[in-house]
C-alpha cells in the first residue's frame, strides 16, 4: 500500500519539475532513440599525457622528462590534426577518431580553478559554480526533462558501487552494480520484501535493485564480476541497448591522480590509458547497432601541473582534455580554443588555462544529442548558464 | 526488550546491538559509553608494527625483482604466484585481526570513534600497495595511540607517521631551495600539504591559497621515513626521519602567520596551528555530527562540539564525552544508514559468531562484494558518511543477498534468535513478528540481518 503511495508520488513531483516546459524534447517526434553515456575519471585525468599538445613551441620544455616524442619518433604520439596528438597507448580511441566517431577536447574545465578533487568533482556533478548545499547533480536534473512519461530510475542508471552525485536527486534512479554472492531462495525474500514494504525509503530502492538484476541477467546470461571498469560498461551496453531499457548511464573510475612516477608510454599512467582504451572498443562492440545513435562523454575534474614535479609525476592543475565518442558524434577533430603552454600563457604560472566551461559540453550533448529543450537546460539543468558547443553530433 | 537509548547506545554509539554489550550497556547507556573514553590499555588488534611491516614488504618486492630477474620457466611461475599469495595472505591476516578487535570489543564506541579517525586520515592501499601490510599498524600508532590526547597530537602522529608519509608522496618532496634539491632535479610534491589542509583540517573552504598549499608543503619537506635504499645506520628502515638535506630553508608564511623556525620544528609549529584553528574546530564538529547524528545535523549539536573543540584545544575525551551528552544523538528522529564495515560487525556482534573460517569468508566476501575492503577508499577523502552513497538499489540488493547467506550458513541456533530478537526495540514488532514466525532459525537469523530495520543505526 504505501508503496503505490510513493510511486503516485514521484511521478508527481516529475510532474511539477517539469511544469512550464510542455515539450522539453524537441523532437520526441522522429525516430531517433539517443543514448548517453557519462564516464568520470577521478583523480584529475592529465590531458596533456593523453592529447599532447605537441605542436606547441613550449611542449617539449614545459613537460620536461614527460614529452611524448613527434608522430615519427618510436613511441611517438598519433598525429590528429598537425598540432595535437594521442598517447600511442590509445589504439582504439585513435580508430574512432579516424572514423570521425571521436571529438577531442582540450583545455576544458569545470568553472573552478582551485585543484582541490573533491571540490572540483561536485562542481563538475553538480554543474553549479557554487556546489555546496545543492542536493542534486546535473544530469539527475537532465533526467527530470529528458524522462518525461517514465519514472527517471527507469530512464537514468548508474553502473558501479556507490552512486556518483552527478544523478543523484529526490528520487533514486537506477542502479546496478556486479557481486558474487549468492541469489536468495523464493519464501525467504517474500517474507523480507514484506518488511520493505514498511520501509518508505529503502522499499522501493531494493525492488528496484532486485528488477535491474532481473533485466541484466535476462539478456546473455548472469553478468558476474569485481567492480571494475569493464564489467560495469559491459553491464552499461546491456542496459542501453534495450528497447525499454533506460537511455543515460553513468560510471565512474579512479586511479587517476598521478603525483609519481607516471611514465609516459609505459607504467601507470599507460597501464590505465590502455584499460580505458579496451573498455570503449567494448563498450562500441556491445553497443551494436545502437552504437551510431550513442554519445559517450569522458570527463575529469581537473587536468595537471604542465611541468613534472619532483617526483616524476604531476600536480593538481586546471585545464584538461575529455573525449565526447559514438556513431551519433561529429568527431574526427580536436576542439580546443588553445592557449598556449608557454610560462605566460599558463594559469598562475603553472597549469593550462582552461578556455572552454565544460558545462557548455553536457549542454551540447543534452540539446543537440539528446534532444532535450534548450531552456529547461538554461533554467533546470545548468540555471543561468546559457553556452553550448555547437556542432557536437552528425547532421541527420 | 531493551528501550530506545539503550539500543541507541549499542548501536548508534557501539558498533553494534549484542550480547558482549548487553549486561553493561543496559544498566546506564551513557555512563557505559563516558567509561570507554579514557581506558588504561587499548592494545588493538594484535599486527607487527608498521616499520616491520615496510620491512617485510621491501623483502617481499626484492624477492620478487630476484625471481622476476632469473630464467623464465614453469617453476618460476610457480614461486611468483607463491610469494603473490603469500603477501595476500599476511594483508588479510592483518585486515582479519582489526575486524575481529572490533567484533569483540566490549569498548565499541572507543572502536568507532579510532575507525572514525582513522577514516578521517584515511589511507588507501589503492594503488599503493606498499602500505598494505602495515595499515592496521598506522591505526593503532597514529590514531589509536592518540585518542585520549589531543586532536593536535593526532595529526602529528598521522603526519609524521611513515605510512601517510608514503601515502600523499612527501617522503618523495624535496625543497628546490634545499641542499639535495639544488643537487638534483627532485622538488616540492604538494600532495600532503594539500590534504592535510583540505581534508585534516581546516577543510576546502578553510580560507588558504595556493600559496599556503606550497608554504606547508615546504615546512614538512625532510618529514620522511626510512627507506628501501637505506644505508645510514642512523636511520632505521620503515621509522620517521628528518631528512635536513631535503628541507627548505627559510622562513614561511602561512595564512598570514610567519614560522621562523628551522628544520623540523617549523612544520611541527605550523601544524600545531593548523590543528586549533577555528576551520578545523569546524570542519571536526560537523564530521562529528554527521557521523553520530544525521546525514544532516541539527545546526546546533555542530556549534555545541564546536565551542568544546576550542573550548578545550581539541581535547578529544572532552570533545567526545561532549558528543554523547548532545540531545540530538539520542533524538529518535534521526538516524544513521550503516556503511558495509558497520553492517558487517553488526552481523557478528548480534549473534556473537565465532570467528571461524566460514565466518571469515563471508566477512571477506561482505566487504569486497559491498565495496568496503579495509584501507581501501578511492581517495584521501575516505568512505564517505552518508546514506545515499551506500544505498543505492544494487548495494541495498547485495546487502540482502549476504544478509540472508550469512544468516543461512551461520548456524546460530534457537538460543541466539531469541536473545537476539529480545534485543530490538519496540517499534521493532513487525521484524519480531517475522522472525518468529521463520521457518527456521537459519532463515530467521537471515531476515534479521537482511532486514530494513538492521540496516540502521
Amino acid at each position: 500500500m504505501a508503496s503505490a503511495i510513493n510511486r503516485r508520488q514521484f511521478i508527481k513531483a516529475c510532474a511539477v519539475l517539469t511544469l512550464g516546459f510542455t515539450t522539453p524534447i524537441s523532437f520526441a517526434q522522429d525516430h531517433r532513440d539517443p543514448r548517453m553515456v557519462v564516464l568520470i575519471l577521478r583523480g584529475g585525468m592529465d590531458g596533456l599525457a593523453a592529447v599532447p599538445a605537441y605542436g606547441d613551441p613550449a611542449y617539449r620544455s614545459g613537460r620536461g622528462k614527460l614529452a611524448l616524442g613527434t608522430p615519427d619518433t618510436v613511441e611517438g604520439v598519433i598525429d590528429l590534426d598537425g598540432f595535437f596528438g594521442l598517447n600511442p597507448v590509445f589504439e582504439n580511441l585513435a580508430q574512432m577518431y579516424a572514423g570521425r566517431e571521436a571529438l577531442l577536447f582540450q583545455a576544458i574545465a569545470p568553472p573552478y580553478a582551485k585543484r582541490s578533487h573533491f571540490y572540483a568533482q561536485d562542481v563538475l556533478e553538480t554543474g553549479l559554480t557554487n556546489p555546496a548545499g545543492s542536493a542534486s547533480g546535473w544530469l539527475y536534473r537532465a533526467l527530470q526533462g529528458l524522462s518525461e512519461g517514465r519514472n527517471p530510475e527507469k530512464y537514468g542508471y548508474s553502473l558501479g558501487a556507490g552512486i556518483p552525485r552527478i544523478v543523484q536527486g529526490a528520487v533514486p534512479v537506477g542502479a546496478w552494480a556486479p557481486d558474487r554472492l549468492p541469489d536468495p531462495d523464493e519464501d525467504t525474500l517474500q517474507r523480507l520484501m514484506a518488511l520493505y514494504e514498511q520501509d518508505s525509503y529503502l522499499g522501493p530502492k531494493v525492488r528496484a535493485g532486485f528488477n535491474a538484476d532481473e533485466m541484466i541477467n535476462s539478456m546473455g546470461g548472469k553478468l558476474r564480476g569485481g567492480n571494475n571498469l569493464k564489467t560495469v560498461a559491459k553491464a552499461a551496453a546491456r542496459f542501453l541497448i534495450r528497447d525499454d531499457g533506460p537511455r543515460v548511464a553513468v560510471m565512474d573510475c579512479g586511479g587517476w591522480d598521478t603525483h609519481a612516477w607516471q611514465g609516459t608510454t609505459k607504467g601507470r599512467l599507460a597501464n590505465r590509458f590502455r584499460e580505458l582504451d579496451t573498455v570503449l572498443a567494448g563498450l562500441k562492440q556491445d553497443m551494436g547497432s545502437v552504437w551510431d545513435q550513442t554519445a559517450v562523454v569522458i570527463v575529469t575534474e581537473f587536468g595537471r601541473t604542465v611541468a613534472v614535479n619532483g617526483t616524476s609525476g604531476t600536480d593538481h592543475g586546471v585545464g584538461g582534455a575529455a573525449f565526447l565518442l559514438g556513431g551519433a558524434v561529429n568527431g574526427g577533430r580536436v576542439q580546443s580554443d588553445w592557449p598556449g603552454l608557454a610560462k605566460q600563457n599558463l594559469y598562475e604560472g603553472r597549469d593550462l588555462k582552461p578556455t572552454l566551461d565544460m558545462r557548455a559540453l553536457f549542454a551540447g550533448v543534452l540539446h543537440q544529442h539528446m534532444g532535450l529543450d534548450r531552456g529547461f537546460i538554461e533554467e533546470q539543468v545548468f540555471p543561468g548558464y546559457r553556452d553550448q558547443v555547437s556542432g557536437l553530433v552528425r547532421a541527420g | 526488550m531493551t528501550t530506545f537509548s539503550q539500543y541507541r547506545a549499542m548501536n548508534r554509539f557501539g558498533l553494534g546491538a549484542g550480547p558482549l554489550d548487553l549486561n553493561a550497556a543496559t544498566a546506564d547507556p551513557k555512563g557505559w559509553l563516558q567509561q570507554q573514553l579514557e581506558v588504561e590499555q587499548d592494545p588493538g588488534p594484535q599486527v607487527p608494527d608498521a616499520a616491520t611491516s615496510l620491512s617485510a614488504f621491501y623483502e617481499w618486492r626484492n624477492e620478487r625483482k630476484r625471481l622476476m630477474g632469473s630464467e623464465e620457466s614453469e617453476n618460476r611461475a610457480q614461486e611468483l604466484t607463491l610469494l603473490q599469495r603469500g603477501l595476500a595472505a599476511q594483508e588479510q591476516s592483518n585486515f582479519f585481526k582489526r575486524f575481529e578487535y572490533a567484533a569483540h570489543t566490549r569498548t565499541p564506541f572507543r572502536e568507532r570513534l579510532v575507525q572514525f579517525y582513522s577514516n578521517h586520515f584515511s589511507v588507501s592501499r589503492k594503488g599503493k600497495r606498499m602500505i598494505s601490510l602495515a595499515s592496521v599498524a598506522y591505526e593503532n600508532e597514529a590514531i589509536r595511540a592518540h585518542l585520549d590526547s589531543s586532536f593536535a597530537d593526532m595529526l602529528l602522529a598521522v603526519v609524521s607517521h611513515p605510512v601517510m608519509l608514503f601515502y600523499l608522496d612527501n617522503n618523495n618532496s624535496v625543497g628546490p631551495g634545499s641542499p639535495a634539491g639544488k643537487r638534483s632535479k627532485r622538488g616540492l610534491n604538494e600532495n600532503l600539504a594539500r590534504e592535510i589542509m583540505e581534508l585534516h583540517t581546516l577543510s576546502v573552504n578553510g580560507g588558504y591559497t595556493q600559496q599556503d598549499v606550497q608554504a606547508l608543503a615546504k615546512m614538512i619537506t625532510g618529514w620522511g621515513f626510512g627507506g628501501y635504499n637505506n644505508r645510514n645506520p642512523a636511520i632505521k628502515q620503515g621509522e620517521f626521519f628528518f631528512y635536513k638535506q631535503n628541507h627548505e630553508p627559510g622562513p614561511q608564511v602561512l595564512l598570514g602567520r610567519h614560522y621562523d623556525f628551522q628544520g623540523l620544528e617549523q612544520g611541527r609549529a605550523a601544524l600545531i596551528d593548523l590543528a586549533l584553528d577555528p576551520s578545523t574546530a569546524r570542519f571536526l564538529a560537523t564530521k562529528l555530527a554527521t557521523h553520530f547524528i544525521s546525514d544532516t545535523p541539527p545546526p546546533e549539536a555542530i556549534s555545541i562540539l564546536e565551542r568544546s573543540f576550542l573550548d578545550s584545544r581539541g581535547h578529544l575525551p572532552t570533545l567526545h564525552r561532549t558528543l554523547v551528552n548532545l540531545e540530538a544523538a539520542w533524538d529518535p528522529a534521526h538516524k544513521k544508514f550503516k556503511t558495509p564495515n558497520e553492517y558487517l560487525l553488526s552481523a557478528v556482534r548480534v549473534f556473537d559468531l565465532p570467528f571461524n573460517g566460514r565466518i571469515r569468508k563471508l566477512i571477506r566476501s561482505g566487504l569486497v562484494n559491498l565495496n568496503q575492503r579495509p584501507f581501501f577508499a578511492g581517495s584521501p577523502a575516505g568512505w564517505p558518511d552518508d546514506t545515499r552513497y551506500w544505498s543505492s538499489a544494487s548495494a541495498l540488493k547485495k546487502r540482502i543477498e549476504w544478509g540472508l547467506a550469512t544468516g543461512a550458513s551461520a548456524n546460530t541456533g534457537l538460543h541466539k534468535i531469541e536473545q537476539a530478537v529480545a534485543m530490538l526495540p519496540t517499534d521493532a514488532g513487525d521484524l519480531q513478528l517475522a522472525m518468529k514466525r521463520a521457518a527456521s532459525p537459519a532463515q530467521a537469523a537471515g531476515l534479521m540481518l537482511a532486514s530494513p530495520e538492521f540496516q540502521w543505526r
